[in-house]
């Protein structure tokens, strides 16, 4: 009987063991649902505050809650004989989906820092095309005023030739104004020498007339 | 005692039969709707930003077929869920792209202004 319960206990432990070393063969599931769920963890707080990426970390996570739960209940013998085949199935469809979760929570973080920095960029070319804009009509003003000074220059050097011109006209009629009182003053000494000599011409001819006739005419 | 053994070894493999035949239906029904969303994606503008993207799903389709064939429910089940899964990221993935490309036309035209706002800026200076 004692021979037989030996037996019973070697075989036992002959089962155990070779349950365990299969275990073993196996990749560690356990191992990699650790690794998968720093992973997310890590990955969580790398995503910033992005609703789209956020919502897949939830989903992984939901996920992790689910694997877990997997390979808790597709435990054999108290784990001593590894998980159930169609849990393990489960666990690495999980892990797959989680890790597919995990590259699209980086691909809606990338999504959203590119909106986040269209949206700065947005607001600075607004900025900018409103400086543009400011300095465009500046320049179109400035060339406005340009032209007009431009213009009063040339009106500048007209005026400045029409006062040198009026300038010298003024002289002219001066000149003009002076020997035309030169020219009236001649005329009034002519007109009072002309009165003169009329006058004497009259005595003359008066003195003529009433003298007696001379003999023999003056040659 | 033996009787009663031979009833519940029957009645549990009745219930996994049926549940398989559920999970099974489940994938089947899915598989039209799948279908016509990757031919909505592969003929979109998803097709020209994540190409490979919608090829793996293509591949999965694939595989749920191959699963419904062979009566697979739970495999072909967790292949609609990638398959899905596929084509969200490829959305996510042409998201991502498009707007990639649409930073890199805003970050040209700021260029642009800003060299046009220098130029203005200059000519204003002489």
């Amino acid at each position: 009987m004692l021979s037989y319960r030996v037996h019973l206990i070697a075989i036992a432990i002959l089962i155990a063991f070779s349950s365990i070393s299969f275990a073993d063969d196996k990749p560690d599931l356990s191992e990699q649902i650790t690794k998968t769920k720093l992973a997310v963890e890590d990955l969580a707080t790398k995503v910033g505050n992005y609703p789209k990426a956020l919502s897949e970390i939830e989903k992984a996570r939901a996920l992790i809650k689910k694997t877990d739960q997997a390979y808790e209940n597709g435990k054999q013998w108290l784990g001593l004989r590894g998980l159930k085949p169609e849990a393990e199935q489960e666990i690495q469809h999980y892990l797959q989906m989680i890790d597919m979760l995990s590259g699209m929570a980086n691909t809606r973080m990338s999504e959203g820092k590119n909106l986040d920095e269209a949206v700065v960029i947005d607001k600075q070319i607004l900025l900018v095309k409103t400086r543009v804009k400011l300095l465009k009509e500046r320049k179109l003003e400035t060339e406005k005023l340009q032209l007009a000074l431009q213009k009063c220059e040339s009106a500048a050097k007209e005026l400045t030739t029409i006062n040198s011109e009026q300038t010298k006209l003024t002289g002219q009629i001066d000149q003009l104004s002076a020997d035309r009182k030169k020219l009236e003053d001649q005329l009034q000494a002519l007109k009072s020498e002309n009165t003169a000599l009329a006058s004497q011409l009259e005595q003359m001819k008066k003195a003529t007339s009433t003298s007696p006739p001379s003999a023999t005419p003056a040659k | 005692m033996k009787p009663n053994i031979i009833v519940a070894s029957f009645l549990f493999l009745l219930a996994a039969s049926v549940s398989n035949a559920d999970v099974l239906k489940d994938a089947s029904d899915k598989l039209p709707s799948l279908t016509e969303r990757l031919t909505k994606l592969s003929s979109g503008k998803v097709a020209g930003y994540a190409k490979n993207e919608l090829n793996a799903a293509q591949t999965t389709m694939g595989a749920i077929k191959a699963a419904i064939s062979a009566k697979n429910g739970v495999l072909a089940l967790q292949k609609t869920e990638i398959a899905e899964l596929q084509m969200t990221i490829a959305e996510a993935k042409a998201a991502e792209l498009e707007s990639s490309e649409q930073l890199v036309l805003r970050r040209a035209e700021l260029n642009k202004l800003d060299a046009q706002f220098d130029q203005l800026l200059q000519a204003g200076g002489k």
